[in-house]
């Protein structure tokens, strides 16, 4: 098991250097081998490591981690501080040493998101050789995937915060290199460079949560450790079996659990692109369309989700918190939703629906403990296949269309890409939640402990806002999908003659993801078993016997009708879609009419105007400050700088009226000196 | 060791005679004799066992000899302050010779010559164990980098020169005063009075003295500032910090690299040196007003570069921010923040001095620096696009680059002390990571305006901004290819940039093995500052706290105790494929 | 007194060789001759090879450093009389310089007042026929003039004042004089006699040594004459006056239990900062390095102060006497290789006078010019006091004697104040640098500019082997400042340690 965790990521490592170094002279147009065979070998390794874990834990009723130190990244001794507690509640040790080290975990959270990454991203990376074969960046287009590939298996196996925001940047730098991928096209560049600055603002918080941990705990790991010789413990880890054996009592509780809650939330939602924080993600579909897939929408805008899950028990001690990422997820599901009502860019309405659906998962997050984990992460697992079917559909769209995705300027292309079509249909199926696709037990399980959480009535009112998710999401969805494929057919003229079906090694990653989309769901949710293995980790372990939760699937009251709704929701949904957009063309009109009258249709078209009110109020207000920083040091300090200098020269400039050249003058300033040094010294 | 390390300081200087008339063999002699001399120092930092305080100390009487009550030595050694600050030194001059082949012309032997000397002025400034003789070579490094400046700058060079010069030395005079103060006091201490300017004796005969109450804090405070003055110029910290941007603007390319990458490290070593082990009182009450214009010239800086437009003057103002992280780490006055800030200081050397280089590079082939100049470049330059990727994800603090191992624990250090003891200066720790934020912001916007976008190349033939001494000669002389060359880096170019790459990953992915080396020196150094800034923080409430904590932490471990004994193991914990224990087992102080 | 002699029968030779226009070219040999044996029998005479006689009394040294510093300023200013330039009068100016220089011997070894003021009368009445002599300045009669007048009357006052020191200590013999004044003759009858002595002496002498207010014929005169003279009117008058005031202040007055160190204080903060900030208005060279030197006596004079108050108990180079003596020498071998370097060049056939005429040596094409611009550049970095150059060594110890004064254990007034000289030492040397960056700076900086195509160039004379004299000792001072430290220190009377209490305890009362 430890040999296999530290395979998965060094595959994609070694892949990174193979293609860098052979690709622009050597391999060439077979860059995608390093990449393809390392996404391979790591998919079959987490599949593997995912067997063992589950039986290792079918074996016992004890939750299960293993940890493998590879070497230290830090490790500093402040004996200065030794025997200072700073929360005296939080644990046993103290902050007399700073130990970051390399450590990578193996537990049924970390196994899921390793194979659902390496799931995902062997996928794409076989689907991005059709789809990028002639460009002039194949190998750099490559080094790139891997490099993500190999980022983002470290970030969900790593078993330490200062890790886990190290690998937290490094898939975001991986991001900003491809959706700047294009790099000559400003707004590519633009919308890196976005994507960089926004999630920044979110490691801010995310930094300032992971400075509160050291200080509050006195580590940043998250397991225990033990002397090597002893056995003996040295300190005990935040998400380590110590502390979650002590249930509640080994955390934190009150303000400073709150503001670690939420700052570490702050990062979540740069990553996973939630209000207000959500404004880079639309943006970074400049990129190619498989990186949207892979990495805008499966894998690393879960890393929030991920983090919060892995983080349950720091947020379960702070029901507040739990409360703000409830709201914020139910918001940002409505706002992306609302927003994605009227996007005529397929792209886009799939990243303002992957930015709605991560609020949902955040909105299962919010209910805290062992359901809300396993709701949040459950959505994160169907998400990831429906989703990245969707882009990759949009991928191969737009690859026959000569690269051009306005919905405005393609429609009924069934007839020419069937496999797409079809494909398609069953991630938007699965996107609106239609029974027995994926989507709908996923989504049915957030709506489902959101409507048992006994909270009270905010819960009660975050379920009504998933539930009129789960309508718009079904409507926009549709939407795209009969603008898209049904209708007249219209092809723009970028697609010349070759508006034909992608080539089989596109097909198969849809196909493939597709009938997952189709199971993956039926599965794993009614079963129970996504939820009995991820039980089996540390740290939802003990949030899970904290026992301050309703346990799901305790009492399934009032879940029938549950399904109703969101059922009702999505059928609803794509009812009205149909009739606007297949019925005839009057209706549209009509409501398009009405609602351009009142102002939502603008306020939806323009995105709520949330980029304008950033340019207004952030960006153009720092960029004025910058200027008159500017100013200031090169007038005022410099200024102030050189007077200082000047001023000996001014003095000089006076005295030297005193050197007339007129020897009298000279002669009586001495006897006038030889008197005052007289009279100075006689008479004082 | 000793010896060689006597060789390795003096070696660039003993090598001048080498350096030709002509302008092939001087940069080749020259580059030799760097290479020699990072060669030796590089062997002599890997060398440097951890866990060791001293190493390769070679020592040898001055001036006392002849006056039995004066101690002043030529006193060479290496600790865990200057291990790896001193073969940087040597690396950024390996670099500067590199991207000075063919930029300098006129005088080349002057040029090389004058780098030798500098080289030979930084290694001793790092290496002296001795007040007097780290101040001789802290002055003597102001003379070659003066006349770089003002004999192969730029149009503003003279101007630039002498604010540089006047500047730094008007700090410095007053950081001599304070020098000469510490170790007129230190005399004090000794039974005969001996005046000591060796540095580890120095700083024993202070805490003697301050053990005895000798050195009472107004006293340390009128010293500290006095030694504060030159080494806040030097850093630059705010608002101290005009002379850089004009020195770097105005500097070649190898005069930008050493100034960014050794030349402002001098003043941060100094605070390590002087004020922190010797007036350790001083320290600890000047430091909130220390971090607070660390704090201010984050933000500031930051701010500033962000409305640069000249790329030089744009990575100037980066570096005011970046050295205002590495005061802040100095003055959060805990282990993480020191060792974060003497990282930091390493790792700026390599991310600024590359940064310039790269700069260098790009004006060595269009004669420009303005940033609207440029634009697209990544698709006509792609190696230099590469290199400039990686300096400013490194210079950003990307994580798995140096700049973060150094951001990290700087802010780490920063946050808590001022959440264990000051929680008012929670708002600076917040404003250093919100520079954070912003340098991302300027980095980004400079590499995307030249690198990213359409191409846009500059127009050629800008020879008349081309001044300094590369001016007449340059177009007649054996310049090299055409004016119009813009070809991509060519060997020799990788050549310089590589190494700093490499150290660039190596320190981000393993920070430890650098940490380590540095620590023994560190904790004893710092040892009282430390202590002194804890009680500095209301002794009364400090007390009660620990008391209160103290039972707490009992009560806790005897429930932990039990919690484990009981419920047995509740996860497996594998100590581990241990592949790197460089550092001593825990809890065996 | 042999080499006195050497030097003073050289100089009559030299004089009545003037008178014989066949001959008079032979005076040059005679000078070198007479310079060159005088340092031999020096050289005999303290057995410099076999190390200093660490036994020899602090007079002896001082009188040995003196003659050594006269001898080397003998050969300097002998190389950078250029043969020619004022062929008239060669054997007569000869005859000034080696008078001149055997004045600053005589100042250096005179035990009683008159022997003193012989010495510093023989230089005076030298300088006096050298500034009339010379046509190389532009305005010689000018210069002659107001130095005559002006030193005249300094004269005048400091003989006036030796006249007191007679008649309060009784004696002409300087031994005998320190102890008639320790013993308490300062203070006889009225304190006020001491006073005016004291004062009256110092007046007389911060004439010679430049200090405020007895400075201003310094600028107008060097601009008006040569370089050579210039530099002997920098350097000999300057060496003499501090020997007279060691020896008449440190060495017999400081003990009368007059507080002289405030009298000092202000004249040395008044002279360093006047001398610094004006000379940061100037463009014309010897004008500049005028008023350097004038901020340069303050600096020694800080060295005085603290000398005059306290003195370390234990060996030490640093305390204020010998700081005094080791930055005089430091100052006067980077004045007179400043002032050699400026001789030798010539743009077109006019001496450089100017900043401006400097411009772009540096960047000569010929390796003399270069050579001199970098022994220049080395001079104004030795006299800003930046290591590794001699001055840098003058520097520190000037401060350190000031600063060991205020950080001395116990409580005493002067403490503070000291402290503050020390700062504002401090201070003016930056100020300093300035302007001495501004004369490499335009040797270094700047092209030569376009219209005046008469680059500066090197007239190939025995002064270029002065200035590389001059540049290895400032190098090898600062490399290896040690045996220079020593000498200074023997040099140091040994007189004062006994003072200190009564100054010390006096200091208070005067308040």
């Amino acid at each position: 098991m430890e040999y296999l965790i530290v395979l998965i990521p060094m595959m994609p490592l070694a892949a990174v250097f193979v293609t860098a170094l052979l690709g622009p002279r050597v391999l060439r147009s077979n860059s995608h081998v390093p990449t393809v065979t390392a996404a391979a070998v790591a998919f079959v390794a987490s599949l593997a490591l995912l067997l063992m874990v589950y039986w290792a834990t079918a074996a016992s009723e004890k939750p299960f981690a293993t940890t493998v130190q590879l070497w230290n990244w830090a490790d500093l001794r402040q004996p200065e501080l030794e025997g200072q507690v700073a929360a005296p509640d939080a644990g046993p040790l103290d902050l007399a040493r700073f130990h970051v080290p390399v450590t990578l975990r193996v537990d049924p959270l970390t196994a899921v998101m390793q194979v659902t990454v390496t799931c995902i991203s062997l996928l794409v990376s076989i689907y991005s050789i059709g789809y990028m074969h002639d460009d002039p960046g194949y190998w750099r287009y490559f080094t790139y995937i891997s490099l993500f590939i190999f980022s983002m298996t470290m970030l969900v196996s790593v078993s330490n915060f200062a890790l886990l925001y190290v690998f937290w940047e490094a898939v975001g730098l991986c991001s900003y290199l491809l959706i700047g991928f294009w790099y000559h096209k400003p707004e590519a560049a633009a919308a890196g460079k976005k994507a960089f600055l926004v999630n920044r603002v979110g490691d801010f918080g995310f930094a300032l949560g992971l400075f509160l941990l050291w200080s509050s705990y006195g580590t940043l790991n998250f397991h225990d450790s033990v002397h090597p010789q002893t056995g003996e413990l040295i300190s005990a880890g935040i998400l380590g079996g110590v502390r979650t054996a002590a249930g509640g009592q080994g955390y934190l509780h009150g303000g400073v659990a709150m503001a670690i809650a939420l700052l570490l939330f702050v990062g979540a939602c740069g990553k996973s692109a939630q209000f207000p924080l959500h404004v880079w993600l639309p943006d970074a579909m400049e990129g190619p369309t498989p990186v949207s897939a892979l990495i805008h929408a499966a894998t690393m805008v879960t890393a929030g989700v991920y983090m919060v899950a892995r983080c349950m028990p720091l947020f379960d001690a702070a029901p507040g918190a739990l409360l703000v990422v409830g709201c914020i997820g139910g918001f940002t599901a409505l706002l992306a939703a609302f927003i994605a009502l009227t996007q005529n860019d397929l792209k886009r309405i799939l990243a303002y629906s992957t930015i709605s659906q991560l609020g949902y998962m955040f909105l299962g997050l919010s209910v805290g403990g062992l359901a809300g984990a396993v709701a949040g992460m459950f959505h994160l697992f169907t998400h990831a296949f429906f989703k990245a079917l969707l882009f990759l559909g949009a991928g191969s769209v737009m690859h026959a269309m000569g690269g051009v995705i306005d919905l405005q300027r393609i429609g009924g292309l069934r007839r020419r890409l069937p496999w797409t079509y079809a494909t398609f249909l069953v991630g938007c199926l699965a996107l609106a939640g239609v029974f027995p696709l994926a989507g709908f037990f996923s989504k049915d399980e957030i709506l489902g402990v959101l409507y048992q959480q006994e909270g009270g009535g905010v819960y009660r009112l975050l379920f009504y806002a998933g539930l009129a998710g789960a309508l718009m999401t079904a409507f926009y969805t549709f939407r795209a999908f009969f603008l898209a494929f049904h209708g007249e057919e219209l092809v723009p003229a970028e697609a010349g003659r070759h508006a034909h079906e992608s080539p089989p090694v596109m097909l198969l990653p849809l196909v493939i993801l597709a009938v997952a989309s189709l199971v993956v769901g039926a599965i794993f949710g009614p079963t129970g078993w996504f939820e009995s293995f991820l039980s089996k980790t540390p740290g939802l372990a003990a949030v899970a016997e904290a026992g301050s939760h309703a346990a799901p699937h305790a009492g399934h009251d009032g879940h029938t009708w549950v399904v109703a709704w969101s059922t009702v929701a999505a059928v609803l949904g794509i009812a009205l879609a149909a009739i606007l957009y297949l019925g005839p063309g009057g209706l549209l009109r009509g409501v398009a009419t009405a609602a351009r009258s009142v102002g939502v249709y603008t306020l939806s078209y323009r995105k709520v105007f949330i980029d304008e009110l950033y340019a207004l109020a952030v960006v153009r207000p720092l960029r004025g400050l910058a200027i008159v920083a500017a100013w200031f040091d090169r007038y005022v300090i410099d200024c102030l700088v050189d007077l200082v200098g000047l001023l000996p020269k001014a003095i000089g400039a006076l005295l030297r009226d005193v050197q007339t050249g007129f020897i009298p003058w000279y002669a009586s300033a001495m006897m006038l000196g030889l008197l005052t040094l007289l009279a100075a010294l006689v008479l004082f | 060791m000793s010896t060689l390390l006597l060789v390795t300081v003096f070696l660039p200087v003993l090598g001048l005679p080498l350096v030709g008339r002509r302008r092939e063999s001087a940069r080749l002699a020259s580059l030799l004799i760097v290479t020699a001399t990072l060669l030796l120092s590089g062997y002599l930092a890997f060398a440097f066992p951890a866990g060791a305080g001293e190493f390769a100390v070679w020592e040898t009487s001055w001036v006392g000899g002849r006056f039995p009550g004066v101690d002043l030595r030529l006193g060479l050694g290496l600790d865990g302050l200057s291990v790896w600050i001193f073969p940087l030194s040597s690396l950024l001059t390996f670099t500067a010779i590199l991207v000075s082949w063919h930029a300098v012309d006129r005088g080349a032997t002057s040029f090389y010559r004058l780098l030798l000397i500098l080289l030979t002025g930084m290694l001793g400034v790092f290496a002296a164990r001795d007040v007097l003789l780290f101040y001789v070579f802290f002055e003597a490094t102001l003379i070659p980098l003066f006349f770089l400046i003002g004999m192969w700058g730029h149009e503003e060079r003279r101007y630039a020169a002498v604010k540089f010069f006047l500047f730094t030395l008007a700090g410095s005079v007053l950081t001599f005063l304070g020098l000469l103060a510490l170790a007129i006091y230190s005399a004090q201490s000794q039974p005969q009075g001996v005046l000591t300017f060796s540095i580890p004796h120095l700083t024993e005969n202070l805490m003697r003295l301050r053990a005895n109450g000798q050195l009472p804090l107004t006293v340390q405070i009128w010293i500290f500032l006095a030694l504060f003055a030159g080494f806040a110029v030097k850093v630059p910290l705010f608002p101290l910090h005009t002379w850089l941007p004009l020195a770097h603007v105005e500097a070649p390319t190898a005069g930008s690299v050493l100034l960014a990458g050794i030349l402002l490290k001098i003043g941060g070593y100094g605070f390590l040196r002087f004020s922190l082990p010797m007036l350790p009182d001083a320290s600890a009450a000047c430091a909130p007003w220390i971090l607070i214009l660390a704090a201010v010239g984050i933000i500031y800086g930051a701010l500033t570069a962000l409305a640069q437009r000249d790329i030089k003057r744009l990575i100037a103002y980066s570096s005011v921010s970046h050295l205002g992280f590495c005061v802040l780490g100095f003055f959060a006055l805990n282990p993480l923040g020191l060792h974060g800030g003497l990282l930091q200081m390493v790792n700026h050397g390599l991310a600024t001095g590359g940064l310039f280089a790269v700069v260098g590079m790009l004006y060595e082939r269009y004669h420009t620096r303005q940033i609207e100049a440029f634009g697209g470049l990544a698709r006509r330059l792609p190696i230099l696009a590469c290199f400039m990727f990686l300096l400013t994800f490194s210079s950003i603090g990307l994580p798995g680059l140096n700049g973060f191992a150094g951001e990290f624990l700087i802010l780490t250090g920063m946050f808590e002390r001022a959440w264990l003891l000051q929680r008012g200066e929670l708002v600076l720790a917040v404003a250093a990571v919100f520079g954070v934020v912003l340098a991302a912001w300027y980095m980004l916007q400079l590499v995307g305006r030249v690198f990213f976008g359409e191409l846009k190349e500059p127009v050629q033939g800008g020879m008349e901004a081309h001044a300094g001494l590369a001016g007449a000669e340059h177009v007649t002389g054996d310049h090299y290819r055409s004016q119009g060359w813009t070809g991509d880096l060519t060997a020799r170019e990788v050549l310089a940039l590589a190494p700093l790459g490499v150290f660039i990953v190596w320190i981000g992915v393993q920070p430890s093995f650098f940490l380590a080396r540095m620590t023994p020196t560190l904790d004893a150094l710092s040892r009282p500052a430390t202590r002194a800034s804890r009680s500095e923080a209301g002794p009364a409430t400090a007390a009660a706290e620990a008391v209160d904590a103290a039972e707490r932490v009992a009560n806790r471990r005897s429930a932990f105790g039990r919690a484990q004994t009981t419920e047995g193991d509740p996860c497996r914990y594998s100590a581990g494929i241990a592949c790197g224990h460089q550092n001593p087992p825990p809890f065996t102080d | 007194m042999i080499p006195e002699l050497v030097l003073g029968m050289g100089a009559v030779a030299c004089f009545c060789l003037g008178a014989f226009p066949t001959v008079r070219r032979a005076s040059q040999l005679v000078a070198w001759f007479a310079v060159l044996f005088a340092g031999a029998v020096v050289g005999v005479q303290t057995g410099w090879w076999h190390g200093h006689a660490v036994s020899e009394p602090w007079y002896a040294a001082f009188g040995n450093l003196f003659r050594w510093m006269g001898l080397g300023l003998g050969l300097v200013l002998l190389a950078s009389m250029r043969p020619g330039a004022s062929e008239r009068h060669e054997a007569e100016s000869l005859g000034c310089l080696l008078s001149a220089i055997l004045g600053l011997m005589l100042v250096g070894g005179a035990a009683d007042l008159i022997t003193l003021f012989l010495g510093l009368e023989l230089i005076s009445v030298a300088s006096y026929i050298l500034l009339y002599l010379d046509r190389d300045g532009p305005r010689p009669e000018e210069a002659a003039g107001k130095y005559f007048y002006l030193s005249i009357l300094s004269s005048a006052v400091f003989l006036y004042g030796l006249s007191y020191l007679y008649g309060l200590g009784g004696a002409l013999r300087l031994d005998r004089l320190t102890h008639a004044w320790a013993s308490g003759a300062g203070t006889l009858g009225d304190a006020s006699l001491g006073a005016m002595a004291a004062v009256l002496v110092l007046a007389g002498l911060a004439f010679k040594i430049t200090a405020v207010p007895f400075h201003f014929y310094a600028p107008d005169v060097y601009q008006g004459t040569s370089h050579v003279n210039a530099s002997l009117l920098s350097v000999l008058p300057k060496a003499a006056g501090m020997a007279a005031i060691i020896k008449l202040l440190l060495g017999i007055m400081v003990g009368g239990g007059l507080p002289l160190w405030q009298v000092t204080l202000a004249v040395a903060v008044l002279t360093v900062t006047v001398g610094n900030v004006i000379a940061l208005w100037q463009t014309h060279l010897r004008r500049l390095l005028a008023y350097s030197s004038i901020a340069h006596a303050g600096f020694m004079l800080i060295g005085l102060t603290a000398a005059m108050t306290y003195r370390r108990p234990h060996q030490h180079p640093w305390d204020g006497a010998g700081a005094l003596l080791f930055y005089l020498v430091a100052y006067v071998i980077a004045t007179a290789g400043a002032f050699a370097a400026l001789s030798v060049l010539r743009r077109g056939n006019r001496p450089v006078e100017r900043l401006d005429d400097l411009r772009g040596l540096a960047r000569s094409n010929a390796t003399a010019p270069r050579f001199i611009a970098w022994s220049l550049a080395a001079f104004m970095f030795s006299l800003a006091g930046i290591p590794p150059l001699a001055g840098f060594w003058g520097k520190l110890a000037v401060f350190f004697s000031a600063l060991d004064v205020g950080a001395s254990p116990s409580e005493n007034p002067l403490r503070s104040r000291l402290l503050w000289l020390a700062v504002i030492g401090a201070v003016n040397a930056a100020i300093g640098a300035a302007y001495y960056l501004r004369v490499v700076g335009a040797m270094f900086f700047t092209e030569d500019d376009a219209q005046d195509r008469q680059q500066a160039a090197v007239v190939a004379t025995p002064a270029v082997v002065a200035v590389f004299a001059c540049l290895v000792l400032t190098l090898a001072i600062g490399l290896s400042p040690g045996s220079w430290f020593q000498a200074a220190h023997s040099a140091s009377p040994t007189a004062v340690p006994t003072i200190v209490e009564v100054s010390l305890d006096t200091a208070p009362a005067t308040h």
